[in-house]
C-alpha cells in the first residue's frame, strides 16, 4: 500500500515539480535557498500524503505547504538574507497560485523563444542557469570578466523575457 | 510597470547585489504595483524554467508535448538534489539498485511527422574531390547540382535507378526520376521498376526503357551508348530516336544524332566500382587495425574493445588490453553486424534487452571515453552509451538524450550534505550533435573528465563540442566502475519490476576507456584514423 502511495506521490510531485519550484522561486529573492526549501516541501508532502484527498488538486495542496515552508525558512534566516515581509509574501503567493495557466504558457513560449537564440548563446544561458555553476567560473573558462559576462547574460535574459511576453500577448494571456 | 524597477534590477536582486534598504523600497513598490509584482514573478519563473531546462528536468512539462515523438510509454526522472532527502527517507521502502529511478506512465502526444527533402542517396564515394557542397556516403541529395572535380560517385535515385558518375562531372537532379548531366561521364543501371528514368543532356532527353546505358558529356560532342536494352532520345530535333544494345549515338552541338555500331568500355560498371571500393576499404581497415593493435598496448587503457574477433558466437566481447580476460564483456542479445568496413564487426543494439555487460575493478582519477557509434534513432529520453549498474559515488554515466545532446555525469555523493554540497550528481549536457542525416552513419563520440583541470569536455567526430567547468565540491577525485553496461542499463531485480529502458538503437564497433584525460589532438587522431568516410 505504502509503495503504491509512493508511486502516486512521486507521479504527482513530478507533474507539479516545475510549478512548485517556480512558486518558491517567486517568493524567495535568493536563488540559493530555493533548493533547500523545495527539499523540505517534498519531504513534508510525503509525510502528510496520507492526509491528502486524492480527488482534489495536488498543486493547490502543495502550494499551501510550500507557502508555509517559505515563511518558516525566512523567519529562521531572517537576519542573514533578504526576504519578503509576511504580508507581501501572502499577497505574492496568492497571486502566483492563480497563474498556473500563465506559467505553463510561459514555459511553452520559452521553448519556442529559445529556438531563435544562436546555439552558443543558448548554451551560455543554460550553463549559467545550472545549479552550482557561478557566472564567475564560466567567465574564467571563457577568459572574460564576470562583469562583461553578467552584461551579456542580462541582455540575453532581457530579450528572452521580451520574446516570452510577446508570445503571451499573441495568445491573449498578458 | 514601475520604471525604477526593471529586469536589470531583478537580476541584481538575484545576484545578491541589493542592500537591505533598497530591498525595503522595492517591497513598498511591489505592494503598490500589481503589474510590478506580476513582472517580477514572471522573471523569476523564467529563471526557474531556465534552470529546469539546463538541468534536463523539464521533460515533465506540458511544453514538451510538441517536441516529443508520439507513443512514448515510459519516462524517468533523475534522482537530483532536492529529491535526495525524500528518497533517503524511502530507501527502506524501495531499496533496489534502481531506487533512484522512478517510472511513471504518461499520455502519448500527437506530433508532426518528420519530413526529409531528397530525391536520391549517395551510396558510394571513392576518392571524391568536391566542388561546392560536399556530401558523405548515405547523404540524401535534393535538387541542387552535385559537382565533383575528381573521383567516382554512386547515386541511387529514389525511383530505383543507380547512376555512377565519374569526375570531373556535374549532375543536377530534377526529381526522383530525372537529372541533367551538365558534364562528365555517367553510367546508369535502370531496373524494370525504374523504367522511364531520364537523363537530360544539352537539349536532349535520354529516356530509359529498362536498360544499362552511358553518357559521355566530357566534350562538346555528347555520346550516348547502350550496353543492354533500349533508350529513347527526345528533343526538338529528334523524335523518339531509339538506341538498342551495342549501339551508340553522338550528338553534335546542334543536337543532330549520328548513330554508330561501336561502344566504348571506358565507363565504370557497378562491379568495377565495387572492386575499387573493396580495395579502398581494405586499405582503410588495415590502417586502422595497425593503429588499433598498437593502441592495445597503451598503458593508459582501462579497457578496450576493438570488435575484431571472429568468435562473437561465444558471446564474449574481448578486451584487447593486457588486462586479459578479466574485463572482457558478456554479450547479451546483441547480434553481430558489419562495422565501419566490410571486414570489421560491430554489435547491434536493437531490442530493449540488448547489452554488453562488463566488470572493471579499481579506482581511477581522470577518464576519457571514446566510441564509434552508429545510431538508427534516438528512441528514449536517455540512450545508453555506457552506464554503471548502480551509480554509486565515483561512477559514471555516459548517454545520449532524445534530442541528441550528450550527457556525462558522475555521482558525487550519496546524499545532501550541506548547502554547498547539495548535489548528488551534476549532469553535463552538450549541445545537440544530432541531425536526421546522421541516422545509420558512423560517428565518433568521446568525453573527457579532467579531474585536475576540473572540466568535462564532450567531443563529436574528433572535435570538442562543449566544455563544462566544475566547482571544487562538485567533482569526484576518485572514479570507479564496477559492473556496468555498454549500450544499455541495469537489470530488473524482480520479475515484476519496472526498469528503465535505455538501450541504444544502433551499433557500436569500437569502445575504449582511458585512465587519463587525453588531449584534443589525440582524440582527433583517433577519429581521423577510424573515420570510414574518407
Amino acid at each position: 500500500m505504502k509503495e503504491d502511495n509512493y508511486k502516486i506521490y512521486v507521479g504527482l510531485l513530478q507533474q507539479n515539480e516545475a510549478a512548485l519550484r517556480c512558486f518558491i522561486r517567486s517568493l524567495m529573492p535568493s536563488w540559493n535557498d530555493v533548493d533547500d526549501v523545495m527539499q523540505e516541501v517534498s519531504l513534508t508532502l510525503w509525510e502528510k500524503f496520507d492526509e491528502f484527498d486524492q480527488s482534489t488538486n495536488f498543486l493547490r495542496w502543495a502550494y499551501v505547504i510550500a507557502r508555509f515552508k517559505v515563511m518558516n525558512f525566512c523567519s529562521k534566516k531572517g537576519r542573514e538574507k533578504l526576504h519578503f515581509d509576511n504580508d507581501l509574501l501572502e499577497l505574492m503567493a496568492a497571486e502566483c497560485e492563480e497563474e498556473e495557466d500563465i506559467r505553463k504558457a510561459e514555459e511553452k513560449a520559452m521553448w519556442t523563444c529559445m529556438e531563435n537564440i544562436p546555439e552558443a548563446r543558448k548554451q551560455l544561458l543554460l550553463n549559467s542557469s545550472r545549479k552550482g555553476v557561478t557566472v564567475k567560473s564560466i567567465a574564467e573558462e571563457l577568459g572574460k570578466t564576470p562583469k562583461s559576462l553578467y552584461r551579456t547574460l542580462d541582455r540575453l535574459k532581457e530579450s528572452l523575457y521580451k520574446c516570452i511576453q510577446n508570445k503571451l500577448r499573441e495568445e491573449g494571456l498578458s | 510597470m514601475n520604471s525604477e524597477y526593471d529586469l536589470e534590477w531583478f537580476q541584481k536582486l538575484q545576484n545578491d547585489e541589493v542592500s537591505k534598504e533598497d530591498f525595503d523600497k522595492f517591497q513598498d513598490a511591489l505592494r503598490n504595483d500589481p503589474e510590478l509584482r506580476k513582472a517580477y514573478r514572471q522573471y523569476m519563473r523564467m529563471n526557474s524554467h531556465l534552470t529546469d531546462m539546463a538541468e534536463g528536468q523539464s521533460q515533465d512539462s506540458e511544453a514538451w508535448k510538441d517536441l516529443k515523438p508520439a507513443r512514448q510509454p515510459l519516462k524517468f526522472i533523475q534522482y537530483s538534489g532536492w529529491f535526495a532527502a525524500a528518497a533517503v527517507l524511502l530507501i527502506a521502502l524501495i531499496l533496489s539498485k534502481d531506487s533512484f529511478v522512478i517510472v511513471s506512465q504518461i499520455d502519448s502526444h500527437e506530433v508532426k511527422e518528420e519530413t526529409s527533402k531528397g530525391v536520391a542517396i549517395i551510396t558510394e564515394s571513392v576518392n571524391v574531390e568536391w566542388k561546392g557542397d560536399s556530401y558523405q556516403t548515405g547523404d540524401a541529395i535534393g535538387l541542387k547540382p552535385i559537382e565533383i572535380e575528381n573521383g567516382i560517385l554512386k547515386i541511387e535515385f529514389f525511383c530505383g535507378a543507380a547512376v555512377i558518375l565519374q569526375g570531373p562531372a556535374k549532375l543536377e537532379p530534377i526529381s526522383a526520376w530525372k537529372a541533367i548531366c551538365h558534364s562528365g561521364k555517367l553510367r546508369a543501371n535502370v531496373p524494370p521498376a525504374a523504367r522511364g528514368f531520364t537523363v537530360q543532356v544539352d537539349e536532349t532527353d535520354v529516356v530509359d526503357l529498362g536498360t544499362n546505358f552511358a553518357i559521355d558529356a566530357t566534350g562538346p560532342e555528347k555520346k550516348i551508348q547502350v550496353f543492354e536494352g533500349e533508350v529513347e532520345l527526345n528533343s526538338s530535333k529528334l523524335n523518339k530516336h531509339s538506341i538498342t544494345t551495342g549501339k551508340s549515338v553522338s550528338l553534335d552541338k546542334d543536337g543532330n544524332a549520328v548513330t554508330s555500331d561501336t561502344i566504348s568500355q571506358d565507363f565504370m560498371s557497378l562491379n568495377e566500382l565495387k572492386g575499387i571500393r573493396d580495395k579502398q576499404d581494405e586499405k582503410h581497415f588495415n590502417n586502422w587495425l595497425q593503429h588499433s593493435e598498437a593502441l592495445s598496448k597503451d598503458e593508459r587503457l582501462i579497457a578496450y574493445y576493438n570488435f575484431t574477433q571472429a568468435d562473437f558466437h561465444r558471446r564474449v566481447l574481448k578486451d584487447s588490453t593486457p588486462h586479459g580476460n578479466e574485463r572482457s564483456g558478456a554479450i547479451v542479445g546483441a547480434d553481430r553486424e558489419q562495422g565501419r568496413w566490410p571486414a570489421k564487426s560491430a554489435l547491434s543494439f536493437k531490442q530493449p534487452g540488448d547489452r554488453v555487460r562488463i566488470h572493471i575493478p579499481g579506482e581511477y582519477k581522470s577518464l576519457t571515453f571514446m566510441s564509434w557509434v552508429k545510431i538508427y534513432s534516438l528512441d528514449r529520453d536517455w540512450n545508453s552509451l555506457y552506464l554503471t549498474d548502480n551509480y554509486q559515488v565515483g561512477e559514471c554515466h555516459w548517454q545520449i538524450m532524445r534530442d541528441g545532446r550528450l550527457m556525462f555525469s558522475t555521482k558525487i555523493r550519496d546524499k545532501w550534505e550541506s548547502k554547498e554540497k547539495n548535489h548528488v550528481h551534476i549532469p553535463n549536457f552538450s549541445p545537440s550533435f544530432w541531425k536526421p542525416e546522421l541516422r545509420g552513419k558512423w560517428v565518433h563520440l568521446a568525453v573527457r573528465l579532467d579531474v585536475d583541470k576540473k572540466v568535462v569536455t564532450h567531443f563529436f567526430n574528433g572535435k570538442p563540442l562543449s566544455k563544462h567547468p566544475m566547482k571544487e565540491h562538485f567533482i569526484v577525485t576518485q572514479t570507479r566502475f564496477g559492473n556496468g553496461e555498454i549500450g544499455n542499463w541495469g537489470l530488473p531485480n524482480k520479475p515484476d519490476e519496472d526498469y528503465a529502458i535505455r538501450n541504444l538503437n544502433g551499433a557500436i564497433d569500437e569502445f575504449a576507456i582511458f585512465s587519463e584525460a587525453l588531449n584534443d589532438e589525440e582524440i582527433f587522431q583517433f577519429y581521423n584514423v577510424g573515420n570510414p568516410y574518407q
